[in-house]
Order: C-alpha cells, then sequence, then structure tokens
C-alpha cells in the first residue's frame, strides 16, 4: 500500500514538473515552429525575467501575481526590439540563414548573461513564495510546484487554443507551414514573424517570473536552461506542440522518479540518454508531424 | 487590350549568378499566355523575379501600368496577382477549406462565401474534400486546393508555376479545363510549363524559353504544329536544349 502511494507521488511529481519544464520551452518551441529560429538566448529571457522578479519582491515584496505579466510584458518589447533591430536585417533563408540566426541569438545570450551577471551578481537566488505544503491523503506535494505546473498548464492550453482558434493564431499557424504559401495568400509574413518572436520572447518571460519560486536561477543559468528547453522540444519533434506535452511529462516523470530511485546526478543523466535513444530511435521526435502546429 | 503584366528587360538570379537574361513579355488584360522551356530554364526564376520573391539585377516588372519596384510577394498579391507556386505550398495540416478561407483572410464574411461558392463551383471535387487534411490529398488535388487558395485572393492575373509537375495526364487535362472555365470567366492566365503540349494548347499565345533567354513568341497554335518543339510533347531528354540556342 505504501509502496503504491510512493509510485503514485513520483508519478504525480513528475507529470507537475514536466508542466513546468513545457511552460520553459513553450516560447522556443512557437519561435522555432514559425521561424525556424532557434534562440539560443531563450534561457537568458528565462533567466534575467526571475532576477527581475527576484528584485521586485526584495523591494516590494511583490509576488509572482505581479511579477509574471511584467515581465511577460518586458519581454515581449525585448522580442520586438531583439527581432527589429537585430535578426530581420539578416538573410535567414537558406542553410547560411539557419547559421547566422544561431550566431546572432548566441551573441545575445552572452551579452545578457555577462550583463545580468553585472547587475544581479553570481549568486544563486530565488522567490520565497508559495513556501507551504499541500496534503493530498498522505503525500505533500510544495505549493510552489503545483502552483508553478497549473499556471503553466493554463498557459500552454492558452497558447495552443489561441493557434488553433482564433484568427491571429489560425495565420501563424499559416506561415509556420509555409511561408511562401502564407505570402501567396497575401500575408504579411515578416509581421507575423515579428509577432511571433515578440510572443516567444514574453512567454519566455513570464515562465522566468513564475518559476524562480521553484528553481532558483543565477546570471548564467540561461545556456543551461535553453539546452534544457531544446531537448524537451527535440524530443517532442520541433514546433510540434502535443510532441512538446508528451516530451514534457515524460522527462518529468523520469527524472523525477530515477533521482528517487537513483539518486540527482543520475537523473539528469537519465534524461540525456533518453533523448540520445529518442534521436536514434525517432529522430523526428516522439510524434514527428502528427501534431505540428 | 491593355496590357496587364509587362516585363521589360528583367535580369536576376541566385547570389550574382544570373539565370534570367533580359527578359521582355507581355500578358494582355484577358489573355491566357504559356511560356514553355526545359528543365533548368529558369522558368521558376522568372515568376520568383515577377513576385517579389527575389530582387531583380535589371528591368522592371509593370503592372497594370504601375512598377511594382521592391514591393514584398504579399503586396504583388494584394494588387492582383494570384500566385501558384512550385511544389504548390500548401498548409499541409489543415484542412482544404482552412487553406482557402486564409486566401480570403481579408474579405468579409459575405465575401469570403461567395468566394468559396465560386471555387466549390469550378472544382465540386474540394467540396466533398473541404474537411480533409490537405497533407493527405492526391497531387492532383492538392493542385486544385492552390489553384483555389489563389483565386481566394480575388487576382485580376493568375500566374502558375509549373501547375501540372507530377500529375497523371488525366489530372493534368482536368487541372487545364478548369483554367479553361476560369480564364473564360474574365480572369487572366500566365503559366510557365515544361508540359509544353497542356500549356500551349491551353494558351493563345506561347513564349519559348531558353537558357534564360525568350527565344521565340508565337500563337500557341504555331508553336503547337512547330516540330522542333514537338519533340518535347512526347518527353525526349531536354528537346528544348538541343534546338538552335539563343535567337
Amino acid at each position: 500500500m505504501l509502496q503504491l502511494q510512493t509510485y503514485l507521488l513520483l508519478l504525480l511529481t513528475g507529470i507537475m514538473w514536466g508542466g513546468v519544464y513545457l511552460l520553459m520551452a513553450l516560447g522556443l518551441n512557437l519561435i522555432y515552429g514559425v521561424m525556424k529560429v532557434v534562440n539560443l538566448a531563450h534561457g537568458d529571457f528565462i533567466v534575467v525575467a526571475g532576477l527581475l522578479a527576484v528584485t521586485l519582491y526584495g523591494a516590494f515584496q511583490a509576488g509572482p501575481v505581479l511579477a509574471i505579466p511584467l515581465a511577460a510584458l518586458l519581454f515581449l518589447l525585448v522580442g520586438l526590439a531583439v527581432y527589429r533591430g537585430l535578426l530581420a536585417r539578416v538573410d535567414t533563408a537558406g542553410p547560411q540563414g539557419e547559421l547566422r540566426t544561431l550566431l546572432i541569438t548566441f551573441g545575445l545570450s552572452s551579452i545578457i548573461s555577462n550583463i545580468a551577471l553585472l547587475i544581479w551578481g553570481g549568486q544563486y537566488q530565488s522567490v520565497p513564495f508559495f513556501q507551504s505544503s499541500v496534503r493530498l491523503g498522505s503525500l505533500f506535494l510544495p505549493e510552489s510546484l503545483i502552483i508553478s505546473s497549473l499556471v503553466a498548464f493554463v498557459l500552454a492550453f492558452a497558447v495552443q487554443f489561441w493557434l488553433i482558434r482564433t484568427r491571429w493564431g489560425r495565420l501563424v499557424r499559416a506561415t509556420a507551414q509555409s511561408e511562401l504559401g502564407a505570402a501567396s495568400c497575401g500575408l504579411n509574413t515578416s509581421r507575423i514573424r515579428l509577432l511571433t518572436f515578440a510572443l516567444g520572447a514574453a512567454l519566455a518571460g513570464a515562465a522566468g517570473a513564475l518559476t524562480v519560486v521553484l528553481i532558483p536561477v543565477q546570471a548564467a543559468s540561461g545556456g543551461f536552461v535553453t539546452v534544457q528547453a531544446f531537448t524537451l522540444i527535440a524530443l517532442g519533434g520541433l514546433g510540434n506542440y502535443l510532441g512538446a506535452l508528451l516530451a514534457a511529462i515524460l522527462l518529468g516523470v523520469i527524472e523525477v522518479s530515477s533521482s528517487y530511485f537513483l539518486g540527482a546526478s543520475a537523473a539528469s543523466a537519465m534524461i540525456y540518454l533518453i533523448f540520445i535513444l529518442v534521436l536514434i530511435v525517432r529522430p523526428q521526435g516522439l510524434l514527428g508531424q502528427r501534431g505540428r502546429i | 487590350m491593355p496590357e496587364l503584366l509587362q516585363l521589360q528587360q528583367i535580369s536576376g538570379g541566385y547570389h550574382g549568378r544570373t539565370v534570367v537574361h533580359e527578359v521582355s513579355l507581355s500578358v494582355a488584360e484577358g489573355e491566357a499566355v504559356a511560356a514553355v522551356g526545359a528543365n533548368g530554364a529558369g522558368k521558376t526564376t522568372l515568376l520568383r523575379l515577377i513576385m517579389g520573391q527575389l530582387p531583380l539585377s535589371g528591368g522592371r516588372v509593370l503592372f497594370a501600368g504601375r512598377d511594382l519596384g521592391r514591393l514584398p510577394t504579399f503586396e504583388r498579391v494584394r494588387l492582383g496577382i494570384g500566385y501558384v507556386p512550385e511544389g504548390r505550398a500548401l498548409f499541409p495540416e489543415m484542412s482544404v477549406e482552412e487553406n482557402l478561407e486564409i486566401g480570403a483572410y481579408r474579405a468579409s464574411k459575405a465575401e469570403l462565401r461567395q468566394c468559396l461558392d465560386y471555387i466549390y463551383h469550378v472544382f465540386p471535387k474540394l467540396q466533398r474534400l473541404r474537411r480533409a487534411r490537405c497533407r493527405l490529398l492526391s497531387g492532383g488535388e492538392q493542385q486544385m486546393v492552390t489553384v483555389g487558395r489563389a483565386l481566394m485572393t480575388r487576382p485580376r492575373l493568375l500566374i502558375l508555376d509549373e501547375p501540372s509537375t507530377g500529375l497523371a495526364p488525366r489530372v493534368v487535362g482536368e487541372l487545364y479545363q478548369a483554367l479553361r472555365v476560369l480564364h473564360s470567366g474574365g480572369l487572366t492566365v500566365f503559366v510557365v510549363e515544361q508540359n509544353a503540349y497542356a500549356a500551349l494548347r491551353f494558351a493563345q499565345r506561347g513564349y519559348v524559353f531558353e537558357d534564360g533567354h525568350i527565344t521565340r513568341v508565337a500563337p500557341a497554335t504555331e508553336l503547337l504544329h512547330d516540330p522542333r518543339l514537338a519533340e518535347s510533347y512526347v518527353g525526349r531528354a531536354s528537346p528544348m536544349a538541343r534546338s538552335q540556342g539563343p535567337a
């Protein structure tokens, strides 16, 4: 009986962590899906949003309820500026184009993380919000995890709804599926790309301001966050939403249960082991083309 | 008849390599014109220059008397050039009707309905398939969707890039039959084709395109009976390339 409860707790915690990872990958997935650009500064957006939330908390005792919309708005503007100022100015077509955008976002990542280091220093910081635990029968779950994963799933669902049900979302999907086709329908595809990049950056901002209650960050954590988010979307099939959801839950459950049974350092090894296995067996990701936006 | 599309000695290509050399061509309002040529003659490049997908290195493209300059593709579409690109460029994960609707995304509900009814009248098959995902359609059906989607932008001129590629002969026949219906309804059509036979049977006037140059222009019936061109109908290896070269 006790064992069943342990498994249940591991499963539930795993799914919740999956939700958090999904949120941290949402913006990256959207931007890749539409623009075929891997934004290597994605993790730095998340980290800086988290550090901003720490500062907001320090100055005004403001919690995530205020920090999330502020960070989302701020990074919406950052996204607009980065697209207008950098990405729109280079030729992104062809294999050379992909390299150019990688270099640009990599450079951006270095600049952002170093500025963050100057402002916030190198210590790990967090926002002590939602610190109690919730009892579920005989199980205890941290409140910060429950709230983060709930918000994460709601946001992921909202993005999906926006993409499928709304007029703008539909135009974004059309551009993702064929930019030439979209242009030949009279769509201003560079405006769609701008909107997408800004929205992806805003999602990173929101994710950062929320998850800092759960995962302490420091100025240089961005690279690791990017890799983690990229692993998730690659596992799900780049630009694939349903796949990302599945991959997120899979990664969450694997991480939580392997750190329970094998220890924390084995957990991250397990994740990359699974990742490599999927790349060998199903290089197109868990779902491949099915469920693409 | 006034010229709707005019190319004045346009040149262009990729990464400094010129593919299309000083091509002049015109399509009058209400006309059906074909440009035929072998694979690699630069036909797709020509259309990409017309649609602003590639920058011109020389010359001018005029539509309804207006110099299109450096207008991006979507602006050209909004001016009234419907574009059926090479490879169809559909939205594969969307249904037939969603594809068509995006073609008219700026139209009102009533206009949209009217456009859809017209497309379903021209391509009755698409009405039956309207809920089907485009990825799952046959090549011919996909081509119908692409033509339909271009029509949804309510063009004055329809430009098609190799619409017969990869289609069975019977399907090519159906497609050109639909183009005939559209043309007789008053639409101006400009098609580039490797399948010279199908295109010239449809068009009133034809241009022969070789190595990035226009080498002949004549009424389509005359080109159809040209023995040199006739070789290409039966699909022998690059018959165009063996003819006399730039005139």
